[in-house]
């Protein structure tokens, strides 16, 4: 609003002098009384129907997929935790809402719900007529998550499941709380180390291989929905609900996906290898998480795709090596990186830690450190943090080694 | 005993003693006790004795009963009477009786609220009992704010953390607003003007929350001493309040010394520096052996009387790490350690802003020196309040500066020993400071038709919010409906949205503070010195479009002072009284101000230092006004040349007055006069706010125009200067020879003192 005084109150006079009571909408909108009992009268969507619920009418649009897909589970279950029982019923979930800044203003208006169902997959997505009709909304759609083996979402641990929360609250009504899985976090551990982002829009792209013609930008959905409230124009609505339907579809062929990649690493891109064999170790499978760490570090000697991260990779491997026991292979690794000059601070540093405390042999770990503290002086850029670290161990060291090589010089003198 | 041997060697000296206006002892206060209240819990009564506290004073006891009582209270404390205690002992007895229960605290700044919650784990610790007390505020770590909004039982927070953290994300409070029994809000005399205003409509929301979750908190206000903390704390909360005034905290005797330096020029009425007499003055108390706190009014001044002492001291005495500086933006750490070498008695002298001013505990000494006057009654008291200790001789000297206001008082000790006169004004319907709390009031929780907030049109707003699409009707509600958060549009601290930012280039670009847009042209004018929290910057430039300034600190011995063109329109009369042969009025006005020129102004001495241009836009301005009207036929006797610059010394004059009044800043304030202001033609003053709308002080001046009006009569007939001087009209040259004298004259016509004055 804007902040000058004069306008305000011109503006409040002009409408204390417009006739008001009884006074029909501009738009023909019926004034519903309660709870949205007034169903009949509302406008709806295109293609959508009005279903009854304890607390009054809400809009749904219904439709049936045929799936032909896999509905293995197996993989992601081991790797997830999640009984396969909950994994073979998902219900897949995305919400479009009147804001992105959260807080108690901001209501969800559609809700994209999807099911296994027969050969098929169900849709349903739950819009929003008027705010009134929120009550039945979170009710019909609380019916859903009350029949989920598992919540599958994409952002929803942050965004989808916390909004819907406060408009449970606000709204004093309650559901169950299936287990939930998020893919944003699952795509983040995986394809991180290959793709800018882990947008949705970008996995379906770069993963999925699905491209999407004449789609709504999130950005513009909010004002859509203001001006179906407004001006009731069934019309602005169409792209919302497809926009909805994309995201909750795409969401079960990345699980579909997630799956198949879980399962087997074969034929996979180097990158995606890494960012898989990353998120096992992350999920505590840490001997396949080494194979696959040694069969990246093996295969890719070249650098290639993986040359980037070849230094982040070898340090995995060696850490990992290393608290399996195998520190002799984990130095091997380390060296390597330390003379190839991949990533050679951090490496110099476990690099020393590994000679001082499993090698036993100060003076060579002192050695490294040394160099690798000579090289960060006139590196291009430094970084205070290895610095630090490399200066702390240097000290220690060489007080281990003065206290050491006294008596010693003591004896032979 | 050696507070007694300073005081003699003060006073001994016949210039100190002859230019003294007040010599007067506070008489020693003996402590009053009542028990703790009845049902007082065990565990608690142990708690408070483990800290040496075995009984209570009257007024903790009183307020601790009635806040237990379910009675709204507004508890007034004087510095260090242990007002704390009024507000922890029945919240903290209300948490052991039901663990599940749970407290706001509110305070105006992070500083304070750290503070407290100090004072506050100290006294839980004793208790031994899992209460979890926390301070949620913009520094909060993120990843503790979780575990804070599920399982704080006090949460202690600011109104802007309350206004954008908290109540637009209640959802996630669930806990607290459930079971929330008490809200403390304390220095309440610190919410008056536009942050008030705010804070009240915060509040509005905060109980608009609470309804929705079913809880009805008692609420608990502690003020310093103003004239209407009831009338303050019921206008903030909207609810009644039971006033507790009846301190009984003790206090040893202490000696009150108003200290006017000599007139130097008396023509010019120029005054020996108030700095360096209030430097003198400490020495002798520090030579003493008496510990001293020193209050300046800048950082500037804290700097020199710092580094005066510490060398003076270490020449004669070798000592000079015990003088200690103390400004804003001290870390609780080093406050800790200035206290701790007061009490081992390392540190001999504190030189302080008033940043020790507000409720900050870092203990008491037995000298304090004001150097000028802190703004208001209040603030003097609390800084006055500095030196005392329960027991034993205290002494506090006030050395007025050259200023009108500190000219008023030093000539009137018997106004500021008397009923503290100052007022804390809000208008929580000011128009847009509600319009815009209504929204986020809407984002919160749907607002139901015919729900009221405040006095406002509450229906006609909305249609306004519901024609610009930020609300929707639907059912029996209005529901938010825009992609925007509306509490983050809204600053508590100042007026509007079109607010110019003022950014510290010096300081990677941190933003030090905002001004409104009508203000900024004169006090952000590029070259402009802008004091910000005693500290001065320089502004090196001011990009009108993007409303940004761009400042860096300096240390410099001027001010400066924009010349503003200035016209006023009376849109509305709301109230006019007849004065005599002048009239007084209150109503709507319309401010155009175009800024023409700056001048660069020595600090004391008032000497032109140089000047420059401003080329800004014309700013308007939608506000009410009290104003003086003079008819034709009075405004006759008196030449037209004589009358213009009279006109403008009453200005200034009355305009100074209304801040010791009024509890304001100057900048709350403008002042303008017309030798023919165009709805009638004849001479006129007017004294408007500087707020849109105006946040209630002009009505307060219209109620109390005749104690102003005979107070800036005073102030001018007690001035020793010849025709007109910076401390009360203005200086001669700019009022005019004869401006003074028109001016004294009509302000006895004025104020109906014409009989009296003859
Ligand atoms: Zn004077």
């Amino acid at each position: 609003m804007t902040a000058d005084l004069v306008a305000l109150r011109e503006r409040i006079a002009a409408i204390t002098a417009r006739p008001r009571a009884g006074a029909p909408s501009p738009f023909g909108f019926p004034s519903p009384s309660g709870g949205g009992q007034g169903g009949g009268s509302r406008r709806l969507p295109p293609n959508c129907t009005e279903e009854a619920t304890p607390f009054g009418t809400v809009a749904v649009r219904r439709e049936w997929f045929p799936d032909d897909g896999s509905q293995e589970v197996g993989a992601l279950s081991t790797c997830l935790g999640f009984a396969p029982d909950e994994l073979r019923r998902p219900l897949f979930l995305d919400t479009e809402t009147t804001g992105l800044s959260g807080g108690t203003g901001t209501v969800a208006f559609l809700v994209g719900l999807a099911w296994r169902e027969g050969d098929g997959l169900a849709l349903a997505q739950y819009f929003l007529c008027d705010f009134d009709q929120e009550q039945a909304l979170l009710w019909a759609v609380g019916q859903c998550i009350s029949q989920a083996g598992v919540l599958v979402s994409y952002n929803g641990r942050s965004f989808d499941w916390p909004l819907l929360q406060t408009r449970l609250v606000l709204q004093r009504a309650r559901w169950p709380s299936p287990p939930h899985l998020d893919l944003l976090t699952l795509a983040r551990r995986i394809f991180r180390p290959r793709l800018p982002d882990c947008a949705l829009q970008t996995i379906e792209q770069s993963v999925l291989d699905l491209h999407r013609a004449d789609d709504l930008p999130g950005s513009l959905i909010p004002s859509r929905y203001f001006a179906w409230l407004r001006q009731g124009d069934p019309r602005v609505l169409g792209p919302v609900f497809d926009h909805n339907q994309q995201d909750v579809l795409s969401m079960v062929v990345l699980l579909a996906r997630f799956e198949a990649l879980l399962g087997s690493s074969n034929e996979m891109h180097p990158l995606d290898r890494f960012g898989r064999a990353r998120f096992l170790e992350a999920r505590g499978f840490q001997v396949e998480a080494i194979r696959e760490y040694q069969h990246l570090w093996r295969e890719h000697q070249a650098g290639g795709a993986l040359r980037a991260t070849r230094g982040a990779l070898g340090l995995r491997l060696a850490r990992l090596l290393r608290r399996e026991g195998r520190w002799q292979e984990a130095r091997l690794v380390l060296e390597e990186c330390w003379h190839t000059q991949t990533y050679p601070y951090p490496a110099a540093i476990e690099l020393a830690k590994l000679l001082e405390h499993q090698a036993r042999d100060p003076a060579a770990a002192r050695r490294i450190v040394s160099e690798a503290l000579r090289l960060l002086a006139v590196a291009v850029v430094s970084n205070a943090q290895w610095r630090a670290d490399l200066e702390r161990r240097q000290q220690r060291l060489e007080r281990r080694l003065g206290r050491n090589e006294s008596p010693g010089l003591a004896l032979t003198g | 005993m050696s507070i007694e041997l300073a005081l003699d060697r003060l006073l001994v000296q016949d210039e100190f003693r002859r230019h003294l206006t007040l010599d007067h002892t506070v008489p020693a206060r003996p402590a009053r006790y009542a028990g703790f209240p009845g049902a007082l819990d065990p565990r608690l009564a142990e708690a408070l004795a483990a800290r040496g506290i075995s009984r209570l004073y009257t007024h903790q006891a009183e307020a601790a009963a009635l806040a237990l009582a379910g009675k709204d209270v507004v508890v007034v404390t004087p510095t260090a009477s242990g007002k704390t205690a009024c507000y922890n002992l029945p919240v903290l007895q209300a948490m052991l009786r039901d663990p599940e229960t749970r407290a706001l605290y509110l305070f105006p700044t992070k500083a304070l609220a750290q503070d407290q919650l100090a004072e506050l784990h100290g006294l839980v610790g004793a208790l031994k009992v899992d209460l979890k007390t926390y301070t949620y505020d913009g520094d909060t770590p993120v990843s503790a704010r979780q575990a804070i909004r599920q399982a704080g039982h006090i949460v202690v927070t600011n109104p802007d953390m309350l206004h954008t953290g908290v109540l637009p994300h209640h959802t996630r409070w669930v806990k607290l607003f459930a079971n929330l029994r008490y809200v403390v809000i304390d220095e309440l005399h610190a919410y008056r003007g536009v942050f008030g205003s705010h804070l009240a409509n915060v509040l509005r929301r905060l109980w608009r929350v609470c309804a929705f979750y079913d809880s009805h908190p008692v609420v608990i206000c502690c003020s310093a001493t103003i004239a209407n903390p009831k009338e303050l704390a019921e206008r903030l909360t909207g609810r009644p309040i039971t006033l507790v005034d009846d301190n009984g905290a003790p206090a040893g005797p202490k000696r009150l010394l108003f200290y006017n330096p000599p007139v130097i020029n008396r023509e010019l009425g120029i005054r020996r520096s108030s700095t360096l007499e209030s430097q003198r003055i400490a020495e002798t108390f520090l030579r003493a052996g008496v510990q001293t706190i020193v209050f300046g009014r800048t950082r500037l001044q804290v700097e020199i009387l710092l580094s005066y002492l510490q060398q003076s001291l270490a020449n004669r005495l070798g000592q000079s790490g015990t003088i200690r500086g103390y400004r804003g933006g001290y870390l609780p750490l080093q406050r800790r350690e200035i206290e701790h070498g007061l009490r081992d008695g390392s540190v001999r002298g504190v030189v302080s802003t008033n940043a020790l001013e507000l409720g900050i505990d870092i203990g008491h000494l037995d000298a304090a020196v004001l150097c000028g006057y802190p703004g208001t009654i209040a603030s003097a008291w609390q800084q006055i309040g500095r030196a005392g200790r329960r027991r034993g001789a205290a002494a506090a000297v006030y050395v007025a500066s050259s200023s009108p206001l500190d000219q008023y008082l030093v000539n009137h000790p018997e106004y500021f020993l008397g009923r503290d006169p100052e007022q804390g004004l809000i208008d929580p319907d000011n128009l847009l400071i509600l319009s815009a709390h209504l929204q986020a009031a809407t984002f919160e929780l749907p607002l139901s038709n015919g729900e009221a907030f405040g006095q406002a049109p509450v229906a006609e707003l909305l249609r306004i919010l519901e024609e610009d699409g930020a609300v929707h009707q639907a059912g029996d509600a209005w529901h938010w409906s825009a992609d925007a958060f509306p509490a983050e549009g809204v600053s508590l601290r100042s007026a509007n949205a079109d607010n110019v930012v003022i950014v510290d280039v010096t300081r990677g670009a941190r933003v030090v503070g905002e001004m409104d847009q009508f203000s900024a042209p004169t006090f952000l004018h590029e070259e402009a010195i802008y004091l910000h929290e005693g500290a001065q910057y320089h502004v090196d430039r001011l990009d009108w479009e993007e409303k940004k300034a761009y400042v860096r600190p300096v240390k410099v011995d001027y001010y400066t002072d924009a010349n503003l063109a200035v016209s006023i329109k009376v849109l509305e009369t709301f109230a006019s009284r007849p004065a005599e042969q002048l009239t007084v009025h209150h109503g709507e006005v319309r401010v155009t101000a175009l800024p023409t020129i700056f001048k660069k102004i020595r600090f004391h001495t008032h000497e032109n230092v140089g000047s420059g241009p401003i080329s800004l836009p014309e700013q308007q301005l939608h506000t009410t006004a009290f104003w003086l009207e003079i008819p034709a036929e009075v405004a006759r006797q008196f030449p037209r040349p004589a009358m213009q610059g009279a006109l403008q010394g009453v200005a200034n004059v009355v305009s100074q007055v209304s801040c010791l009044f009024l509890m304001c800043d100057a900048r709350d304030l403008g002042a303008y006069s017309e030798t023919r202001a165009p709805h009638t033609g004849t001479p006129a003053v007017f004294v408007y706010e500087r707020y849109p709308g105006g946040v209630g002080m002009s009505a307060r001046l219209f109620e109390t125009s005749t104690a102003v009006i005979v107070a800036a009569h005073d102030l001018v007939l007690s001035c020793g200067c010849e025709s007109g001087c910076p401390s009360c009209v203005g200086p001669a040259l700019e009022v005019g020879e004869e401006g003074k004298a028109v001016a004294l004259r009509l302000l006895e016509l004025a104020a109906l003192v014409t009989a009296a004055a003859q």
